[in-house]
Parts: structure tokens; C-alpha cells; sequence
């Protein structure tokens, strides 16, 4: 079982392997309080991880970082991103992302423990909706 | 106590769904009983690796980011709660609607999980049926 995360585009390109991801979490979410199907969906991707110290080939994570502090004037705030989640051979979800912005990042640290860990959610724009896709069972 | 999902084909058995919870609610800083009543269904369950075959909670998830504009938003779902051969409780929600769906993979568990929040559209809430007590 592992996970993978690819980001490519404004952001620069990297990946991040399942010695890094731990956990990943899809959301389609409209309004809790809505009477009928709302228009106001908003796909999200949460992707939790360790920070490890590479001496050598550096950090992809610190890549995340430096993506959630691009101000939205810039045209590389959005990326594109794939995640894929594999078990026993089979991919499960395949998930692609057309246009990525960062909701909130997070990164934490303490003397416990020898890595740190990071907390990424993403989210498709709103209008581009109908580019992400899901696929899995292949 | 196991629990059987039917939404439009995509069938779910007590062999993925962990929890299931039946929701009626009015706004609670009510004086009065308000006509604002809303019914809601949470199911909670697994996201099993099949191998070589297909497992349905992907269909689920194709449903959650169908636009309000597409007449397919809207869905019939039919819950069983079965026990000892016997239907405990019944629910058909007639035009249901995605609230949420969530889906959540980790590297400790071989298996992924999911929550599904769907609503009966609220013009429709009274043809939702809730009956129960007979043979499975």
C-alpha cells in the first residue's frame, strides 16, 4: 500500500512518495445547511506527511511550504496535482487535480520525535470543478 | 446488526458499511415545532481493495461532484437495518442529495473509509418512507 503525490506547473515540479505521505483524505463538500443540492461545491484534497531531512537530494516538502506562501498575483499559485493510492496491485484512487491552490499548510515540529510532520489542503478552483477527476479499481 | 444500502444500482452490504445513522432535525433554537424539518442519512463504512473486481464506493463518489444542474444530483437511496432475519427499519429517501462525502486513506490500515452525508430534498421530505418489522 502506498500513496504518491505529484505536483507539476506553477508551483514547480515534485514528488512525494509513500515514505513521506501518511495519510490522504478526499472531500466534495457543499453547504451543511442547504435544502437541496447546492452549486456550491468545493473539492478538496487533504494530505498529511513527515518531514524527513534529506542531506543530499533536499526536501520536497519544503517545496509545499514555499508553495502556500505564493500570493495569488502570481500566476504559479495554482498547480496541477495527481495523487494515487495503491494497494496489492491495485490502484484504488487515481485522482487529478487540474487547477490546485493551497487552502492551508501546516507544519509541525517538537523534540520527541525525529521528523516533523505537515498538514496540506488543497482545493480545485471552483470554476475548473468539472476538470478534476477520480478514477480507481485499475 | 448489518446494514444494506441501495442507491440507484450501487449496492452496499454490511460487508463495507460500519455505522449508519437516520437524522430528523428542526432548527434547535425553536420555539415552536418549525416546518424548517430536515431528514438526513450519515453512512460510514469501508472502502475495500477488491482484487480483480470492482468496488462501488467509487460510483458514490462520481455522485458527490454531480452538479445541481444535472438532473442525476437527485437519487433514490433504500436503507435495511437487518437482524435476525427480520427488516428492523426501512428508510426510502425519494430525492436524496450529496451534503458531503469524504474519503480517507492512511498507511496504517489496508482499507480506506468513507462517510456519505445525504439530505431528502426538502419539497419532497414527505414522500420519504420509514417503516420496519418484517421478514428480510
Amino acid at each position: 500500500m502506498g500513496f504518491s503525490l505529484n505536483v507539476s506547473g506553477g508551483p514547480g515540479s515534485f514528488k512525494l512518495d509513500d515514505t513521506i505521505v501518511t495519510s490522504v483524505k478526499l472531500i466534495s463538500d457543499t453547504p451543511n445547511d442547504s435544502n437541496a443540492r447546492s452549486n456550491d461545491l468545493a473539492i478538496g484534497l487533504q494530505v498529511k506527511g513527515r518531514i524527513i531531512a534529506e542531506e543530499i537530494s533536499g526536501d520536497p516538502t519544503l517545496q509545499l511550504a514555499k508553495w502556500s506562501m505564493i500570493p495569488v498575483e502570481e500566476a504559479t499559485c495554482y498547480g496541477q496535482v495527481t495523487v494515487e493510492y495503491v494497494h496489492a496491485g491495485t490502484t484504488v484512487r487515481s485522482v487529478e487535480m487540474s487547477n490546485a491552490f493551497v487552502v492551508s499548510y501546516e507544519e509541525s515540529f517538537d523534540n520527541e520525535t525525529g521528523v516533523g510532520t505537515f498538514d496540506l489542503l488543497l482545493r480545485q478552483k471552483k470554476d475548473r470543478n468539472k476538470e478534476y477527476k477520480c478514477n480507481g479499481n485499475f | 446488526m448489518g446494514v444494506r444500502v441501495d442507491i440507484d444500482g450501487i449496492q452496499l452490504t454490511e460487508k463495507e458499511i460500519e455505522s449508519f445513522r437516520f437524522i430528523s432535525e428542526v432548527p434547535e433554537d425553536s420555539n415552536a415545532r418549525t416546518s424548517s424539518l430536515s431528514a438526513t442519512v450519515e453512512i460510514k463504512g469501508k472502502i475495500l481493495t477488491v482484487l480483480g473486481g470492482a468496488e462501488s464506493t467509487i460510483q458514490i463518489e462520481e455522485w458527490s461532484r454531480v452538479a445541481a444542474t444535472d438532473a442525476n444530483c437527485y437519487r433514490n437511496i433504500t436503507i435495511k437495518t437487518v437482524s435476525q432475519g427480520q427488516v428492523v427499519r426501512q428508510y426510502v429517501l425519494t430525492k436524496a442529495f450529496v451534503v458531503d462525502y469524504i474519503e480517507d486513506f492512511d498507511i496504517e490500515q489496508g482499507i480506506g473509509h468513507f462517510t456519505l452525508i445525504a439530505r431528502q430534498k426538502k419539497d419532497n421530505l414527505t414522500d420519504l418512507a420509514i417503516t420496519g418489522g418484517f421478514g428480510a
